[in-house]
């Protein structure tokens, strides 16, 4: 991101505009105040083709609870007190069942817009939450770290956005591993919050930004951050943000998702936005059609489905993925709740998804299907379902750099 | 006190401390310095070391480390020797979560428990001269992580505060190791308090391994966490009539005692014994050492840790784990405050530094923790147990907040906290510009003359935020 005018106008005649069009960097965050480009005018708003969410259920989410594989006997045995009771799952595709928390979720399967895949995760053995979400947020094959930083920010450092200071976004304040490594990647705790606040006798917003902007004119991460966010609030200082909740749940997962309804809906160029959700670590007393993880279905469940719901027709350009780190162990213990486990259900919702029947390969809940520990082996491997998701909807030529040396076929969660 | 009931008694003794702001305030009015000082301008590098042994230098830290030099300042921080203002204990006696056991606070609402905690934490890294002991509560604190808002935690959270972190803060590790295991708030955050034979959790024994002792590098297996599970089977919280609710209690029934092995080792010990055994054995452990040193050693010198981390784990061995020896070495290292560290100033630190800075006066409460909570670090509810984030880019989200913060405390538009920038500026001698310009960054002339927005770009400048 070199600020280097003269290799602009040496350039055989590009003007001034042109070259800096070619940078495809936002005109605001080079543009001193004191610069004749601050003349130029704010940029108008960014399309993007595709945008991706990325919903990482936090703790390790009980994937034999939110699918339960309902036809393997199995899986009554181990969870005597634990299992989904027949007569309130709901039906699949006459295999795998879905907890009745998830009813609006159920709904989208029904609508065709949702995939399945069960017994998904990584080859990382750890039952350690921070190792095996390091894992999964960077991409890696297993706990040996690979290329380094997360694997949406090795995408974003391959390819060309359209210059977005909200190309990538983290709704809730953090900015997650998937995005490290990535110049482009913005924290933002909520809209509300998206405003200095200046108080009167400070005088006006404006002039605060433009103060603070020529401090944050240095190339150090920090600086560069700083340009990061007053972009944002350059870019929003011109709209209203969403007050009343209406559909949403009043929780983080359903404000945040509220919130990146309301920045897609604006095109501000959104291209990929990460959520956390959750507390899923049920060690105890997990609860079944009610309590704990119940709870976060519901959670989960009314917030995705309120947002598809808004996004209406644009719901052909957006696809998310629900993930989590692990699953849990089949037997449950007897504090009714369950420890960490291996594989779990991974979710896909998109236009044009391939539901109709819960994919990938199910390995099993016997004695011998099990691995040493007593856990659902996986069946499928995470970045399996990623890479489909970037090839199909995104540039598949990136997948390279994103996961290097790996063939990764696809289980068709897409059409 | 007939007809009067302990919930009344509590909930009046807690107005005083509550967001009956100006109580508090007026008490905080009482810890305004007054009188000159000997400083006009600061090296670079003295105020880089202040803003990290500590939480930055008040303008008593620059003037008293001027006359006794950087060794004997440290030397003084490191016994925390420097007299408690007496009006800072008694803000904090009479909080409720200080006055009363954990198990009888249950009458107050948990957010005023929490109020009341990140209260006292931000009275007392503002207004305590032993910084660096504050500093390693806070380092502590994130180590051996609690989450108030989970299981009730938030009532003994002060307990744990007060019998694991403070006490043990610049002492001895095993012994901060030790009474960690044995605090209800821990017991109950890592599920440990519901472990037993019958039904083991291995939520505690995993963290112990992983996170409190010998570090997810440090060589234990999936077996080692279930056999130490296994070890603190039946350590649990009392709550049986008429005995202390909520202190500690081995439960013998829940003990699983059949033998188990940890690292390789047979348990010799039975009982209560064996999870003290291990306790021990993690305490000494080599990895242990190594662990420590890293955390302690990137923490202070961050980029410029070099090969500090195994010096500290060859201290730490050699001292039985005694903090204040791999503290000495690493302050007085040469590294300590050269430039170019990396370490960003995380929001807990960037408020109190600049409400430090400026002497100015709060009661740490309302306010200042929602802004706190804004910058995305409100205290004590950090929900996995490794503690806040400690890179730089995790806290690239907060500049937002830190910039109106930065403006909200220059122009005194932050309910309950107050600065009066021209008298503190007379203590210097020097005109108030130049004086916030000098002694809070170190640099020669101020972005403008109107004192208020130079505070306001020198706090949200990003110098400010990499500890100048």
């Amino acid at each position: 991101m070199k600020n280097d005018w003269t290799f602009c106008d040496g350039n055989g005649g590009l003007s001034r505009r042109q070259a800096l069009a070619s940078l495809g960097l936002g005109i605001l965050g080079v543009a001193s105040a004191r610069s004749a480009l601050a003349q130029v005018a704010v940029r108008p708003p960014t399309r993007v083709d595709h945008t991706l969410v990325v919903i990482f259920l936090r703790g390790g989410a009980d994937g034999l609870s939110l699918v339960p594989p309902a036809f393997e006997d199995d899986y009554y045995r181990r969870r005597p007190q634990l299992h989904v009771p027949e007569a309130v799952q709901l039906k699949l595709d006459g295999k795998f069942a879905m907890h009745p928390a998830l009813r609006p979720l159920h709904e989208i399967w029904e609508g065709g817009e949702l995939s399945i895949s069960h017994a998904v995760g990584s080859q990382d053995t750890t039952r350690s939450h921070f190792e095996a979400m390091r894992t999964m947020e960077y991409g890696d094959r297993d706990g040996s770290r690979g290329v380094g930083g997360g694997w949406l920010g090795r995408y974003l450092n391959a390819t060309n956005g359209g210059g977005s200071p909200l190309r990538a976004v983290a709704m809730g304040g953090m900015l997650p591993d998937s995005l490290r490594g990535a110049n482009e990647g913005v924290a933002l705790e909520s809209l509300e919050h998206l405003s200095l606040r200046i108080p009167a006798a400070a005088g006006d917003e404006g002039t605060w930004r433009k103060r603070i902007a020529a401090l944050y004119e240095g190339w150090d991460p920090l600086s560069q951050a700083g340009r990061e966010t007053l972009k944002v609030l350059d870019l929003l200082a011109s709209t209203a943000a969403p007050t009343e909740t209406g559909a949403y749940p009043e929780t983080p997962l359903g404000r945040g998702l509220r919130d990146l309804a309301f920045l897609i809906e604006r095109e501000v160029g959104v291209e990929f936005a990460c959520l956390d959700q959750g507390a899923w670590d049920t060690h105890v007393t997990q609860g079944v059609t009610e309590g704990w993880i119940a709870g976060q279905m519901q959670d989960v469940a009314q917030s995705v489905a309120a947002f598809w719901r808004e996004l209406g027709p644009r719901r052909k350009n957006v696809t998310m993925v629900l993930q989590t780190e692990f699953g849990r162990r089949v037997e449950e213990n007897q504090g009714l709740g369950t420890d960490h486990g291996r594989a779990s259900v991974m979710m896909v919702l998109d236009a044009k998804a391939n539901g109709r029947e819960v994919r990938g390969q199910w390995p099993g809940l016997k004695d011998e299907d099990l691995d040493e520990v007593g856990d659902l082996k996986v069946g499928t491997d995470y970045r399996q379902i990623l890479a489909e998701i970037l090839a199909k909807r995104f540039d598949p030529t990136a997948l390279s750099k994103v996961f290097p040396g790996e063939t990764l076929k696809p289980v068709q969660m897409l059409a | 006190m007939a007809g009067i009931s302990r919930r009344d008694v509590l909930i009046g003794a807690g107005a005083l401390s509550l967001g009956g702001c100006s109580a508090a305030l007026r008490q905080a009015r009482e810890l305004r310095q007054t009188g000159p000082v000997a400083v006009r301008e600061v090296e670079d590098l003295d105020l880089r070391r202040l803003h990290r042994i500590g939480y930055g230098p008040t303008l008593e830290d620059l003037d008293h480390l001027k006359r006794i030099g950087w060794a004997a300042y440290v030397e003084e921080q490191l016994t925390a020797s420097r007299p408690e203002p007496e009006e800072l204990a008694a803000m904090l006696r009479r909080m409720d979560i200080f006055s009363f056991g954990g198990a009888d606070l249950r009458v107050l609402p948990e957010r005023e428990i929490l109020r009341q905690l990140s209260q006292a934490a931000l009275l007392r890294a503002i207004y305590s001269p032993n910084q660096l002991r504050e500093r390693m509560v806070g380092f502590w604190s994130d180590h051996f992580n609690i989450d108030a808002k989970k299981a009730h935690g938030s009532f003994f959270l002060a307990g744990d505060q007060n019998s694991v972190i403070r006490p043990h803060a610049m002492g001895s590790f095993p012994k901060m190791l030790n009474a960690s295991a044995h605090s209800p708030a821990m017991l109950t955050y890592l599920d440990n308090r519901v472990s037993s034979s019958r039904s083991l959790n291995e939520n505690y024994g995993r963290e112990l391994l992983e996170l409190h002792s010998l570090g997810v590098h440090g060589g234990y297996t999936q077996n080692d966490v279930r056999e130490v599970a296994r070890c603190f089977t039946g350590w649990s919280n009392e709550n049986r009539f008429l005995r202390a609710r909520g202190s500690f209690r081995f439960i013998p029934d829940d003990h699983d005692s059949g033998p188990k092995t940890v690292l390789g080792r047979a348990i010799t010990a039975s009982g209560k014994g064996a999870g003290d055994e291990v306790l021990n054995l993690l305490a000494e452990h080599p990895s242990t050492a190594k662990h420590i040193g890293t955390k302690i050693a990137r923490a202070f010198l961050g980029n410029h840790a070099g090969t500090w981390p195994d010096q500290l784990a060859k201290t730490y061995t050699a001292t039985e784990g005694d903090i204040s020896a791999m503290l000495r070495e690493i302050l007085l290292a040469p590294e300590f405050g050269r430039p170019g560290s990396g370490l960003v100033k995380r929001p807990f630190d960037f408020v109190v530094s600049a409400i430090r800075g400026v002497g100015a006066i709060t009661d740490g409460s309302g306010a200042v923790q929602e802004h706190l909570d804004r910058m995305r670090q409100p205290l004590y509810q950090w929900p996995m147990p490794d503690g806040y984030p400690t890179r730089p880019e995790a806290w690239h989200g907060s500049l937002l907040g830190r910039w109106a913060f930065a403006v909200q405390l220059a122009y005194g538009a932050i309910p309950g906290v107050e600065t009066d920038l021209e008298a503190w500026a007379a203590r210097t001698g020097l005109p108030p510009a130049q004086a916030l310009s000098q002694l809070l960054l170190g640099a020669e002339s101020p972005a403008s003359q109107d004192p208020r927005e130079a505070l306001a770009l020198i706090l949200a400048s990003p110098a400010y935020q990499t500890c100048a």
